[in-house]
């Protein structure tokens, strides 16, 4: 879509009226088609602010008509993600509810957490009595073990041992997006590995549930 | 490109004609001379009085996409026509007057909208109208049902406010006492227009109510429920696959009637259509009210205004604390919610004429399904 430009209008102004190409008629003329090309650029933003993803859409309009679809942008989520996301918000909330829901979600935070991250997906086990379980496999996304294991305070001391990229924001959001994508009714937890379970139980399966956080290897939290 | 919040923001007149006188000197004229009056002032006068005209349009146009942003006809276009919403209109308060006629009176009958009632005996006041036609005899009490004239809520006066009969009808007197076994006089509570936020949260809720059972489909059915409900959140019960739907008014927690409304409304009993997915055990709960700490605060005033200072500050605050959500103000990644001293502070030194106050709590916690509500009383000091 082309912006309409005021100068044609100008020009015509110019070659049709012979006031209009002296010193002080060019001026004038000229000014009215500044502020003329300031209204339609004005104009064509109005427009286009409520556009996600186009690319005349300012930033701050993004994150807005992501706001007015109740979505969140990840920190530090690149432009082009979060756009993609607010396009296909309609996509989300149609299986809002549903295990495919709250994956898709967990995994386009992940994407965004730990982008080089090419191991198994999150996956989700449906337990008795509403109850779930998202199981983040190691590497995933890594984080260090808070002090306190009842508190996400201390989530985000940084430890290069297990090239932890998340803090207290990330996991915030994560306990959001599982609690908004789930249903209300379910009781879900969000499990992480600290250490790869394979090679710390000499090759066990992970995500057997048999280990906790206070055995050091595994975060758990409720949402 | 421009940003939303340049966008938002329409160039003023003067800012226009500062731009202008800019452009014209720069280009040689000698732009800032011009006497008010002359032909060339008019001119780029008139040109930024239009110029900034257009720009609230262009910010208005710019605002209406946003569901929080846009206003006007522009948020009701954008409600009805994307979101197949409307905003909620403002209704009269509906409720029962005790009329009673002296025994030395006339008998007396009236017909429908006939008499009309006040709680001040001139304008300004909140007056009514009896529905339907009646008489009365002589040393006889009637309760009639009235009609509030101005829809809104300034029509719920409370019990046994003193009524003026604004069409005389010698010996015959009105009272609203709240009827026997009754808490109010009120029958049906009028109501405010719906205002830009609840409707803009409505619509985003919209997208909500497509991912059925989860806690945004419930906040945006509540919402759809009743009209007074301004805040609402839905968790997961203590009960294995509970849904616990909490909600406040602005001005406090949900009255039975209110509950059972938001109730019928979830299970379909209100239009036959359920909203509650299979097996969600469902209840309906009211905020807990929490009126802990009072306030008593102490208010310095310019003496020029002091008079309306203590209800425009008890209003404010009662404005802050209905705004706040169910459970206060939360900065993640911090889980626990507060009315912050620095809001109550804000809303205090925003009442025109307050120059400083004194008494105002710090910081209050509160808990997760709390709203606060407390007793508040305002002594004014006057400079």
């Amino acid at each position: 879509m082309n912006a309409t430009t005021f100068l044609d209008w100008t020009e015509s102004w110019y070659s049709a009226i012979r006031w209009a190409t002296a010193f002080v008629g060019r001026r004038l003329v000229g000014v009215k088609g500044v502020f003329a090309n300031a209204l339609v650029e004005g104009g064509n933003q109005a427009f286009y602010a409520g556009l996600p993803g186009h690319p005349e859409q300012s930033p701050d309009a993004l994150d807005q008509v992501g706001l007015a679809r109740r979505l969140f942008k990840f920190r530090n989520e690149p432009t082009a993600s979060w756009a993609s996301r607010v396009q296909k918000a309609w996509d989300l909330y149609e299986i809002g509810g549903t295990a495919q829901a709250v994956l898709q979600a967990v995994s386009e935070w992940g994407a965004v957490i730990n982008a080089a991250y090419a191991g198994d997906p999150a996956t989700l086990v449906e337990e008795t009595w509403a109850r779930f379980s998202v199981y983040l496999p190691f590497g995933f996304v890594g984080w260090t073990a808070p002090y306190d294991w009842d508190g996400a305070a201390s989530y985000g001391d940084i430890d290069a041992l297990y090239n932890l990229r998340a803090n207290a924001v990330d996991v915030d959001h994560l306990r959001r997006l599982v609690r908004k994508w789930a249903p209300a009714r379910s009781k879900g937890r969000i499990r992480v590995p600290l250490v790869d379970l394979a090679y710390y139980n000499g090759g066990a399966t992970y995500g057997d549930g048999t280990l906790y956080a206070s055995e050091g290897d595994l975060v758990e939290f409720s949402v | 490109m421009l940003t939303l919040g340049q966008l938002f923001t329409p160039v003023t007149e003067e800012q226009a004609l500062e731009t202008l006188l800019e452009f014209l000197s720069g280009l040689g004229f000698q732009a800032t001379s011009w006497q008010d009056g002359s032909i060339q002032r008019t001119l780029i006068q008139g040109t930024a009085a239009l110029y900034s005209g257009i720009t609230v349009v262009v910010s208005d146009i710019a605002r209406a996409p946003f569901p929080q942003y846009a206003r006007g006809d522009y948020q009701n276009e954008l409600g009805e026509r994307v979101f197949d919403l409307e905003r909620v209109a403002a209704t009269a308060t509906q409720g029962t007057f005790t009329l009673t006629l002296s025994a030395a009176a006339a008998p007396a009958s009236w017909a429908d909208g006939e008499l009309v009632f006040a709680d001040a005996s001139e304008s300004p006041a909140n007056s009514f109208r009896n529905a339907g036609a009646d008489s009365i005899n002589p040393g006889q009490t009637i309760e009639i049902s009235v009609v509030a004239e101005a829809p809104g809520e300034d029509g719920n006066i409370p019990n046994s406010t003193t009524l003026y009969l604004w069409t005389p009808i010698t010996g015959l007197s009105a009272a609203n006492p709240a009827p026997t076994g009754q808490s109010t006089w009120i029958t049906a509570q009028g109501q405010d227009q719906e205002s830009n936020a609840r409707y803009a949260e409505r619509m985003t809720l919209r997208w909500a109510r497509l991912s059925a059972g989860t806690e945004g489909a419930y906040r945006g059915y509540a919402l759809e429920a009743l009209p007074a409900l301004t805040r609402v959140i839905a968790t997961q019960g203590a009960a294995e696959g509970t849904v616990r739907v909490i909600g406040a008014t602005a001005v406090g927690g949900l009255t039975s009637g209110q509950i059972d409304a938001i109730d019928d409304f979830l299970r379909g009993v209100t239009d036959g259509q359920s909203r509650r997915p299979i097996n969600d055990v469902l209840t309906v709960e009211s905020a807990v009210v929490r009126t802990t700490p009072a306030l008593s605060l102490t208010v310095t005033a310019e003496s020029q205004v002091a008079g309306d200072v203590s209800a425009n500050v008890e209003a404010a605050l009662v404005a802050l604390f209905g705004s706040l959500p169910i459970g206060g103000e939360k900065i993640a990644p911090d889980p626990s919610g507060y009315v912050r001293e620095a809001r109550m502070y804000g809303a205090i030194m925003a009442v025109s004429g307050v120059l400083n106050v004194t008494g105002v709590p710090s910081d209050i916690l509160l808990g997760a399904l709390e709203v606060y509500s407390p007793a508040i009383s305002v002594t004014v000091v006057e400079t």
